[in-house]
């Protein structure tokens, strides 16, 4: 009996069988982590969308952009470019459907053609070519 | 390439007409051209000063002509653009004095 017992034939193909399992079961969790994390970031980038309705050049050095949320996702604007050059503007963010000003400090020149880029905060851009009013 | 911008390259809306039907009335013909229903949503009167900006709902089918009157809108004197949205993102643009 002592003997059965104490007799430790056995023991290491169980334990290897054990061990290999863990590693199997860790690999796949990290597996279906990583894919989850990849799938959700690109459903989330291909479906912001937006467009810009409207571009009011006002006076007293500020332009308007009217931004409409056209895709299935909300978006943030993280960036706005006049003439490949940062501006400052108001925060904006939009729910799938929603619109509103994004309001630029721009001190704009009467009929000149400025190329106004806005980005999102997922790198979703949307740039074009306005003439302000002479 | 996804859906949506597939659908948003099939969509081709154009204002045909703006009139003026009585003091406070203007009829607004919109023609769908493309091989999908449009859905209009933003109507905009611009001019040199001001950009005024209207919540509309019309749904126009493809292959199809719509006619929608409004009597809240205000035209500016001289030239004006009427702009149109549709809810994919397309714009139509209507020239008019």
């Amino acid at each position: 009996m002592r003997r059965v017992l104490w007799d430790r034939r056995g023991i290491t193909p169980v334990l290897s069988n054990v061990l290999l399992m863990a590693i199997a079961v860790a690999g796949m969790a990290i597996a279906i982590a990583a894919t989850h994390v990849i799938t959700n970031n690109l459903r989330e980038t291909m479906g912001e969308r937006f467009v810009i309705e409207d571009v009011w050049f006002r006076s007293g050095g500020e332009i308007s952009i009217y931004v409409r949320s056209t895709g299935k996702m909300p978006i943030e604007v993280a960036a706005v470019y006049v003439n490949y050059t940062a501006q400052s503007f108001t925060s904006l963010e939009l729910d799938v459907g929603n619109h509103g000003w994004l309001n630029v400090t721009y001190s704009w020149d009467s009929d000149s053609v400025y190329h106004i880029r806005v980005v999102t905060s997922r790198g979703i851009q949307v740039a074009d070519y306005f003439k302000s009013p002479a | 390439m996804n859906q949506l911008d597939w659908e948003r390259m099939r969509e081709i809306v154009k204002i045909s007409n703006v009139a003026r039907v009585s003091a406070n009335e203007t009829l607004f013909t919109f023609r769908n051209e493309g091989a999908l229903t449009s859905h209009l949503v933003s109507l905009w009167i611009i001019n040199s000063t001001n950009h005024e900006r209207y919540d509309i709902n019309v749904i126009v089918n493809s292959g199809e002509s719509l006619n929608h009157t409004r009597a809240d809108i205000n035209f500016p004197i001289g030239q004006y653009a009427v702009k149109v949205v549709t809810e994919r993102g397309n714009i139509a643009v209507y020239l008019a004095s």
